[in-house]
């Protein structure tokens, strides 16, 4: 998908921080990717790239308070209260397609963040500082998984000295924990709209729960459909909707998309539109793939014949949520991911995907810097080995490409996919 | 008769071997330098011309090595990791672990019944713990490559040298020279060094005995030792440890 190119041209050279603040160019960059429906693989990612930029649009127009959150908050809650949410690591991912990688990694580093640290808050707190990102009126962070993300994020706040709401989330779940996790987020609720000026508007929060139970329901539906052999849509182009598990759950939108994208899986399997050609090899993606341009892909999938058939990042780790308990409802998701706590919770989830998806090996992608994924590998390696499951611990970043060396790169996967072969 | 040939382009040298029915008949090695074709193609010239056989007797050409990619006649590419198994399975078919070590890279594979690679694991991007990055050492010492291995044998300790970063570890050099450390025990510290980290990444896979050695490095007897001083057990050493891969592929060649 050619999506970032046309996205840099349209910006023109160099990509000045006025334009993104620009509701010209804005619909004018809108315009042309409405237009260019047949450059995305599927209609789905399509639609998906529109409402991402609706909602940029919002953020970087400051159509509503602008609140920053980690990828692990329950954005349901900033849904709820109507505000326009903004993922500042999932912005870093699109900043490495449009190019702002090296000044943002040079802002970053003049703020002592170094660079042992994870590189997507690294590009993340550079892109703040040389002024890409919108300006935040709150930030909110959960503590759990991403240990980088509240010390980040609160430098953010700190910079422009506005309100940084932590959620405290234990490390294991239970009735007492559950209950500490709802009264933060019915306190931050109510701070937020108080500080921010809006109504605390509790049906309204009650309508983003519904919203992501059917945004749920959807993921579910599409999930299962991917389990059928062999895949319809490559691990490679899936990777794209990990947008919406990390950025939208809860809005208008994540359920239209999904099941748009439902739609057209069920339609390309009933007319035999294979991912591959011919597939040789299903294969398990742990944790998140590069954003810059590399081979990986093509070498599993268009040389190797293989297929990353599932990711476990769009796994569906939480129960449905019950709108007329958000917060006890809210904080039962967050306490019931899977990476959460001891590492039982992840191997018994990637067991699972393992057997639910057929797989034959499983890729972990050792994001730099990202202790939360990374520590566990050799027990997930030890356990799959168990199972008979090949692994591939992939070292890696996902945004800061100094550290990918394509011929080292090709050598591990293609010494995988002969040993699965 | 079945002749095939197998071409393995590292990051310092470029090997070729020769397998004919089944059995290795010559071998060559070449320094790789800008690498790429012309150098498979002089190295398997050589071969073939100590083998007394000629281009057109070859049946089929399998590369392997970082540089696999770069040779347009061969018949297929095939990684540094099965080549390197097929080779050590063609010699010792009981060995349960391989470490190879070459210029650019090391590696630790594990091999199943009849040879399979059932696990392996790779260095990092940095040199640390590779054929470059002694080379790089012996550039700092002033000794020469060769001579790395018996001088280390020749002391009682290693200095403690960091086994990280190629960068460190020279600047490390430097100052141990410069409080006046022999030469010996700095050469002994960079090979327990690399055996460090060879040991860690042996243990990711879960390494089982019989152990056998591959690699240009294979041949540095200070490495070898500190290995096995390691892990505790005898090293399986092939006569020519450089020609591994190349063997390998020139046997997966005739699987064709």
């Amino acid at each position: 998908m050619d999506l970032y190119p046309k996205l840099r041209s349209a910006l023109a050279e160099p990509l000045k921080r006025r334009a993104l603040h620009s509701p010209l160019v804005i619909k004018l960059v809108r315009q042309i990717l409405s237009a260019q429906k047949r450059a995305f693989p599927w209609e789905a990612s399509h639609l998906l790239a529109l409402k991402a930029i609706d909602q940029a649009a919002d953020a970087f127009l400051g159509r509503g308070p602008v609140v920053w959150h980690n990828v692990f908050f329950p954005t349901e809650l900033l849904y709820g209260l109507g505000v326009v949410p903004f993922a500042p690591e999932a912005a870093a991912a699109a900043a490495v397609g449009l190019g702002l990688v090296d000044e943002a990694f040079r802002a970053a580093d003049g703020r002592w963040f170094g660079t042992d640290g994870c590189s997507f808050h690294r590009l993340a707190l550079g892109c703040e500082v040389a002024g890409y990102f919108p300006r935040p009126q709150a930030v909110v962070c959960t503590s759990h998984l991403c240990d980088i993300a509240p010390q980040s994020l609160a430098l953010t706040a700190a910079r422009h000295d506005i309100p940084f709401h932590l959620l405290d989330v234990p490390q294991r779940a239970g009735p007492e924990e559950t209950r500490y996790v709802a009264r933060q987020l019915k306190e931050m609720f109510f701070s937020l709209a108080e500080g921010l000026r809006k109504e605390p508007d509790t049906e309204r929060l009650a309508e983003a729960l519904r919203r992501s139970n059917e945004a749920r329901e959807g993921l579910l539906r599409v999930s299962r459909l991917r389990r059928e052999p062999p895949a319809v849509i490559r691990g490679d182009e899936a990777h794209g909707f990990l947008y919406i598990m990390l950025t939208s759950f809860g809005s208008p939108w994540a359920a239209v998309v999904y099941d748009k994208w439902y739609e057209e899986l069920k339609r390309r399997r009933e007319q035999g539109r294979w991912a591959v050609p011919r597939e040789k090899i299903r294969l398990l993606w742990l944790h998140l793939r590069p954003y810059y341009a590399n081979d990986i892909f093509k070498i599993l999938e268009h040389e190797g014949g293989a297929v990353v058939v599932f990711e476990e990042m769009n796994h569906v780790y939480w129960d449905e949520l019950d709108p007329r308990h958000p917060f006890l409802s809210l904080a039962r998701k967050v306490l019931s991911h899977h990476g959460l706590g001891p590492l039982e919770g992840r191997l018994g989830a990637v067991k699972g995907m393992v057997e639910d998806f057929g797989v034959q090996g499983v890729v972990h992608f050792a994001h730099w810097g990202c202790r939360q994924s990374t520590a566990g590998a050799a027990l997930i390696q030890q356990a799959l080995r168990e199972q008979g499951i090949a692994f591939l611990n992939l070292d890696g970043d996902c945004v800061d490409r100094q550290k990918y060396a394509p011929g080292a790169v090709r050598t591990r996967l293609e010494g995988f996919l002969e040993l699965l072969g | 008769m079945t002749v095939t040939a197998g071409l393995d382009l590292g990051s310092l040298s470029t090997k070729a071997a020769i397998v004919e029915d089944g059995k290795l008949v010559s071998f060559a090695v070449l320094p790789t330098g800008r690498g790429g074709a012309p150098v498979a193609e002089r190295a398997l010239e050589e071969a073939l011309a100590r083998a007394g056989l000629k281009r057109s007797d070859v049946d089929s050409i399998v590369a392997t090595g970082y540089g696999r990619i770069s040779v347009p006649f061969a018949h297929r590419r095939v990684t540094e990791i099965t080549c390197h198994a097929r080779g050590v399975y063609h010699l010792w078919p009981d060995t349960a672990t391989v470490i190879d070590i070459g210029g650019q890279d090391s590696k630790v594979i594990r091999l199943g019944p009849g040879g399979k690679v059932v696990d392996f694991v790779m260095n990092e991007k940095c040199s640390a713990g590779t054929g470059r990055f002694l080379e790089v050492m012996a550039r700092a010492l002033e000794v020469n490559i060769e001579e790395m291995g018996e001088l280390s044998l020749k002391a009682r300790k290693g200095a403690a040298i960091s086994n990280t970063c190629t960068v460190f570890a020279e600047s490390e050099v430097v100052s141990l020279l410069a409080e006046g450390r022999p030469v010996e025990e700095i050469i002994r510290g960079l090979h327990e060094a690399v055996a460090e980290r060879v040991v860690s990444m042996a243990e990711r896979v879960g390494w089982q005995e019989p152990v056998a050695m591959t690699g240009g490095v294979a041949k540095n007897l200070g490495v070898v030792r500190s290995l096995e001083e390691r892990l505790g057990v005898s090293l399986r050493l092939p006569e020519e440890p450089q020609i591994m891969g190349a063997l390998g592929a020139a046997l997966l060649a005739a699987e064709v």
